[in-house]
C-alpha cells in the first residue's frame, strides 16, 4: 500500500484531511468508478479471450477447455489471407489518409488561401458522418456503375480507377480517415508561436524550408497520433470492405466477422475467439508502441478554446490555383458522393442508362416511414444517442475528474485503461458484448435492448469523451479546488459543486461529441441488435445486403439531416463549436 | 452429363427419414377443435416471430393478407438470411428468449442439421392431404413456396436477339466476347450461405461442370439476389443467373420503369427449384399463432396469396389464373417436366459440401 501512501503523501500538502482513509466516501466513489470502466472493458474483452479456448459456442453448457482453436487459426488460409487484407487496406489509407490531412491543414491554416473557413468546414463534416453513408455515395458515384464512373467512360472511353480493388478501397480508406489527421493537425497548428516561423524567415529561410524544419516538426506529435488513429480506423473499417470489398471477392477480418453476424455458413466460434484474440494482440502491441514514440506529447486537440492566429504564409499568384485545387479535392471527395447519396433516396434506381428525372418517386422514403421497424431504428437511433450520449458523458466526466483531479492511487492505471478501447475494433466490441450476454446468465435479460447498445458504445467511446474533456480540466486552477477542501469540503463535493460546474461548456461539448459518436456507430451494434433495438445503421446495412440501395440512400440522408440539426442547435443553443 | 430429374424422381432421393412423412389425411374433427382452440389460444400471445430468408417486400404483401384472416396476430417477419434464420433461434432460444415460432428458409444442410438435433416440432397440418408428398419430407417440415432461380438481364445491355433464354445461351455469348462480358454477369456466391451452395451444388450434379466452367471466370459472385437485380438495373452487371425469382418479380411489379430495363426468362434448360422449408421450432413461444400461420400458408388461400408475393406456389390445386407469376406447375409446363430441377434436403450436401466449395471456388477465382 505504499503506493497509496506516496500519492497522498504527496497531494497531502493542499487538503486538511490529506491522510486517507480507504473506504472514505470519496475512495468509494473513485473505486466504483475505477470498477465500471474495467467492468465495461471487461466486457467486451474476457468472453472473446475466454471462447478462444474452448471447444463448444460459449451459450452451450457442454463447453470445455481446448487449444485447438488456435491451432485451427494457425492453419486457416481464409483467416491469415483476410488479416493480410486488413493490414494492407491499414497501411495505404494510413499513409494517404495521414498525407492528405496533414496537406489540408498546412493549407487551410497556414496559408492566405481564399475560403479558407469554408473549407475547414467542409472537411470536418465527414467526421461527424457515418462512413457507411459516405460509402455507399462513393458507390453510387464512382462505384463500377456508378454515375461519374459511366460519364468518365463515356467521355475518355476507359476509367483510370477500379474500387474493386484493395488499392482502390485502400486510398478511399485513406481519403475518409483524412478528416480525422485533419482535425488534429490543425489543433497544434493554431498554437504554433508565430514568432518562430519569424525567426526562421529573417534568416533567409524559404517557405519551403520553414514548412519542412518548423511547421512540420511542431505538429509531429499531432501526425504520430493520427497514423495510429488512421491504422487502428483501417483495420476496424467495415463500410468499405462491406460494400467494395464483397463484390471485388476481397476478405477483410471485420468483414469476415460480419459475415459471421449473419451466419453465412456454420459458425465456428473457437476459430473466431481465436482470430480475434490474435487481431487485438496486434493492435495492443501498436498502441504501446505509439504511446512510447508520444509519452509527452499533447493528444487530444480535437476542442481547443481559440489561440492567437499566426501570421499567414502569402501564397501570392498561387492563392486561386490552390483554392481551386482544395475544393475541387472537396468536392470529389465528399460533395458529389453526397450528391449522389440524396439524389439515390429519391428515384427508382440510378443509372447512366436512363435520366433520373424520369425516375423521381417518394417511395424510398414511403417504404421506410410506412414499416414500424424502420421508424423504431430512426428513433432508436435517436434516443441511443441523445439519452445513452448524456449517461455515457456524465460517466466519463466523473472518470475524467478522478484521473486529473484527485489523489486516487490507481489513476495513471485508470487513463491508460480508459484510452485502451480505441485499440478494439467496434465489431469485436460488440461481439464480445454479446458473448457476455449469452454466457453470464444475470446479463440475460439486456439482451436486444438498447441498454446493451448503449453499453457497448460508451465502453468504445471513453477515450473520445475522455479526450474532450481533460484539457477542459487540466485548464481550470488547482487552487479552487484546494480553497473547496479548505473550507472542510470532501473531493466528492469539490467535484460537484466546483470542478464540474465550472468545466460545464467543456461538458456540453463532450456531450456533442458523444452524441454524434453513438449516432453514428453501427459496427459494434451488428451483433447486438435484435428485433425492437434496431438502429440506422444496422437497417441501412440491411437494405444494402439485400439489394434495396434506395431505401438505404434514404436512411443516409435522414441520417445526415439529423446530425446537421444537431449540430446547428448545438451552435446555437448549446454554444458548443465544433470547428477547430 | 445430362441427368434428368422427374419429380417422382425426386421423391425417391428425399432420405429415408421421408419414409415417417405424415401425409395420411389426419382426423377432420380433431383437426377443426384444434383450430378453434388454437384461435382462442393466439388471442392470448404476445406475437409471431418469424425468421427467414423471404424479403420484406414480399412479406409485406403476405403478412397483409394473413392479417385479413387473424387481425390480432401481431406478425414479426425478419429476412434474416437462411443460415441465420437458425443460428439466431440456437443462440436465443439457449439463453431463454422469445426467438422463432417459425422458420421459413430454403436451405436444405440447415434444415438437416436443424431436425438431426430434434429441434423441430413434429406439426402435422390438417392441409396434408391437399400437398404432394415431396412437399412434407420430414414429420413438421413443409414447404412454403418453390421458387425458380432464373436468368435476368438487362435490356439495355443486352440487345433481343442475346437476350439468354437458358444458361447454354448465355455461356455462349461469354465465350463469343470474353473482353466484353468479363466481370459482368453474377450469380450467387456459393460459398456466402448454404441457400447459394444448394444451388449450385445441386446443379453441378444434375448437368455437370461444363457450362460453370465456361461462365465462372466471367462471374462476379453476389451473396444477395436483391443485390444482383439492383446491379443489373443499373447496367453494373449485363446479366445474372441462378437469379432468385422471388426478388425480381416483386421489383418489376413495383416499380414500372424498372420493366423497362429488367428482362428475365426461366432457363429453358434447366431451372432449379428451391423448395422452402417451413416449419414450427421446438422451443417456440407462440405456438398457437405458428399453428395458425402454418395452416394459413399450407391452405389455397395462402398459397395463392404467397403466389401474389411473388414466390411461387406448388399446391396442385392453385391455377396459373389465380398468380401473378408462376406456379409449380406452369414452370412444368413451360419448360418440360424433365428441365425441372428441384433442390433436395440432400445429405451429400453435407458430406460433400468442402470438396465441392474447393471445385467450385478454383471455378470462379474465388
Amino acid at each position: 500500500m505504499s503506493a497509496i501512501a506516496g500519492a497522498s503523501g504527496r497531494k497531502s500538502a493542499s487538503p486538511a484531511r490529506g491522510a486517507t482513509l480507504l473506504l472514505s466516501r470519496d475512495r468509494l466513489i473513485q473505486f466504483s468508478l475505477a470498477a465500471i470502466v474495467v467492468l465495461l472493458i471487461a466486457t467486451a474483452l474476457v468472453p472473446v479471450l475466454y471462447q478462444s479456448v474452448l471447444a463448444a459456442p460459449i451459450y452451450d453448457l457442454t463447453r470445455h477447455f481446448t487449444l485447438s482453436n488456435y491451432l485451427r487459426f494457425a492453419r486457416s488460409q481464409q483467416l491469415h489471407q483476410a488479416i493480410a487484407n486488413s493490414f494492407v487496406l491499414a497501411i495505404i489509407s494510413t499513409l494517404v489518409g495521414t498525407a492528405i490531412g496533414a496537406l489540408f491543414a498546412v493549407t487551410v491554416a497556414r496559408t492566405n488561401m481564399p475560403g479558407r473557413r469554408i473549407a475547414s468546414g467542409a472537411m470536418l463534416l465527414p467526421l461527424y458522418v457515418s462512413h457507411l453513408i459516405l460509402s455507399v455515395g462513393w458507390f453510387i458515384m464512382y462505384g463500377p456503375a456508378g454515375y461519374v464512373t459511366e460519364l468518365t467512360r463515356n467521355a475518355v472511353g476507359f476509367v483510370p480507377w477500379n474500387l474493386y480493388s484493395l488499392v482502390g478501397m485502400s486510398v478511399l480508406a485513406g481519403i475518409s480517415s483524412a478528416p480525422l489527421t485533419f482535425i488534429l493537425c490543425i489543433g497544434s497548428l493554431r498554437l504554433l508561436d508565430p514568432s518562430m516561423e519569424d525567426a526562421a524567415r529573417s534568416v533567409g529561410a524559404s517557405p519551403l524550408r520553414i514548412l519542412w524544419s518548423v511547421t512540420l516538426p511542431i505538429i509531429r506529435p499531432a501526425l504520430v497520433y493520427s497514423v495510429m488513429l488512421n491504422f487502428i480506423g483501417g483495420l476496424e473499417m467495415l463500410s468499405i470492405p462491406l460494400i467494395f470489398g464483397r463484390p471485388a471477392r476481397l476478405n477483410f477480418f471485420t468483414s469476415l466477422l460480419y459475415s459471421f453476424a449473419g451466419a453465412a455458413t456454420v459458425p465456428d466460434y473457437g476459430l473466431i475467439g481465436a482470430g480475434v484474440a490474435f487481431f487485438l494482440l496486434i493492435i495492443t502491441i501498436f498502441v504501446v508502441i505509439q504511446g512510447r514514440l508520444l509519452r509527452k506529447a499533447a493528444r487530444f486537440t480535437a476542442i481547443r478554446g481559440k489561440a492567437s492566429r499566426p501570421k499567414p504564409f502569402d501564397l501570392g499568384r498561387w492563392r486561386i490555383p490552390v483554392a481551386a485545387a482544395v475544393y475541387l479535392g472537396l468536392l470529389l471527395a465528399f460533395g458529389l458522393p453526397l450528391v449522389g447519396l440524396i439524389l439515390r433516396a429519391f428515384v427508382q434506381f440510378l443509372t447512366p442508362l436512363m435520366s433520373p428525372w424520369q425516375l423521381l418517386t417518394w417511395d424510398n422514403f414511403t417504404m421506410i416511414f410506412s414499416s414500424p421497424t424502420y421508424v423504431r431504428s430512426i428513433r432508436n437511433s435517436i434516443v441511443i444517442a441523445g439519452f445513452g450520449g448524456a449517461l455515457a458523458t456524465v460517466l466519463i466526466a466523473l472518470v475524467t475528474v478522478v484521473i486529473h483531479r484527485s489523489d486516487f492511487p490507481f489513476r495513471r492505471q485508470l487513463e491508460f485503461i480508459a484510452l485502451y478501447p480505441r485499440a478494439i475494433p467496434g465489431i469485436i466490441a460488440g461481439l464480445g458484448v454479446l458473448w457476455a450476454v449469452l454466457w453470464i446468465p444475470f446479463l440475460a435479460p439486456l439482451h436486444g435492448t438498447i441498454w446493451i447498445l448503449i453499453i457497448a458504445f460508451t465502453m468504445l467511446d471513453l477515450p473520445v469523451g475522455y479526450g474532450a474533456l481533460s484539457p477542459v480540466l487540466l485548464q481550470i486552477d488547482a487552487d479552487l479546488d484546494r480553497s473547496a477542501r479548505s473550507m472542510g469540503a470532501d473531493w466528492w463535493t469539490t467535484c460537484r459543486r466546483i470542478v464540474l460546474p465550472i468545466a460545464k461548456t467543456g461538458l456540453f461539448s463532450a456531450y456533442v461529441l458523444l452524441f454524434l459518436a453513438f449516432f453514428k456507430e453501427y459496427a459494434a451494434a451488428t451483433f447486438l441488435y435484435a428485433h425492437g433495438s434496431e438502429i440506422i445503421g444496422i437497417s441501412m446495412l440491411e437494405f444494402w445486403g439485400i439489394g434495396e440501395v434506395g431505401p438505404a440512400a434514404a436512411l443516409g440522408v435522414i441520417q445526415f439531416a439529423v446530425t446537421c440539426v444537431f449540430i446547428l442547435a448545438a451552435q446555437k443553443w448549446l454554444g458548443v463549436k465544433l470547428h477547430a | 452429363m445430362s441427368r434428368t430429374i422427374t419429380r417422382r424422381q425426386a421423391c425417391l432421393t428425399i432420405p429415408a427419414a421421408a419414409a415417417f412423412a405424415l401425409d395420411a389425411a389426419p382426423p377432420a374433427r380433431s383437426a377443426g377443435t384444434r383450430l378453434a382452440a388454437d384461435i382462442a389460444a393466439s388471442r392470448k400471445e404476445s406475437h409471431l416471430e418469424i425468421y427467414s430468408n423471404v424479403g420484406t417486400l414480399n412479406w409485406e404483401i403476405i403478412v397483409k393478407a394473413f392479417n385479413r384472416k387473424y387481425p390480432w396476430i401481431r406478425v414479426e417477419a425478419l429476412d434474416i438470411g437462411p443460415e441465420e434464420a437458425f443460428e439466431r433461434y440456437y443462440a436465443e432460444s439457449a439463453s431463454g428468449h422469445h426467438s422463432a415460432d417459425v422458420i421459413v428458409a430454403a436451405s436444405p444442410t440447415s434444415w438437416l442439421r436443424f431436425i438431426g438435433k430434434g429441434e423441430l416440432m413434429p406439426v402435422e397440418s390438417a392441409e396434408g392431404a391437399s400437398l404432394p408428398a415431396w412437399s412434407k419430407p420430414f414429420p413438421g417440415l413443409y414447404t412454403f413456396s418453390t421458387d425458380p432461380l432464373i436468368l435476368v438481364y438487362n435490356k439495355m445491355m443486352l440487345p433481343p436477339n442475346e437476350q439468354p433464354q437458358s444458361l447454354a445461351r448465355l455461356a455462349q455469348l461469354v465465350t463469343s466476347d470474353p473482353g466484353r462480358f468479363r466481370d459482368r454477369i453474377t450469380t450467387y456466391d456459393a460459398t456466402s450461405h448454404p441457400f447459394a451452395l444448394a444451388a449450385h451444388w445441386t446443379y453441378a450434379h444434375l448437368r455437370g461442370w461444363s457450362l460453370l466452367d465456361v461462365l465462372g471466370p466471367a462471374t462476379r459472385p453476389e451473396s444477395a439476389s436483391g443485390s444482383m437485380v439492383e446491379k443489373i438495373t443499373t447496367g453494373e452487371y449485363s446479366a445474372g443467373y441462378f437469379v432468385s425469382g422471388t426478388s425480381t418479380f416483386v421489383r418489376t411489379l413495383q416499380t414500372a420503369a424498372r420493366d423497362k430495363l429488367l428482362g428475365w426468362s426461366l432457363m429453358k434448360d434447366g431451372t432449379l427449384i428451391f423448395a422452402r422449408g417451413i416449419g414450427i421450432p421446438k422451443r417456440a413461444v407462440s405456438t398457437a399463432s405458428a399453428r395458425l400461420f402454418l395452416e394459413y400458408a399450407l391452405s389455397h388461400e395462402g398459397q395463392v396469396t404467397i403466389g401474389q408475393g411473388g414466390l411461387t406456389p406448388y399446391r396442385p390445386d392453385v391455377k396459373t389464373s389465380e398468380v401473378p407469376y408462376l406456379t409449380y406447375d406452369s414452370i412444368a409446363a413451360q419448360i418440360g417436366e424433365k428441365n425441372v430441377m428441384p433442390i433436395l434436403y440432400d445429405r451429400a450436401l453435407v458430406t460433400e459440401e468442402s470438396a465441392f466449395l474447393a471445385r467450385w471456388k478454383k471455378v470462379y477465382g474465388m
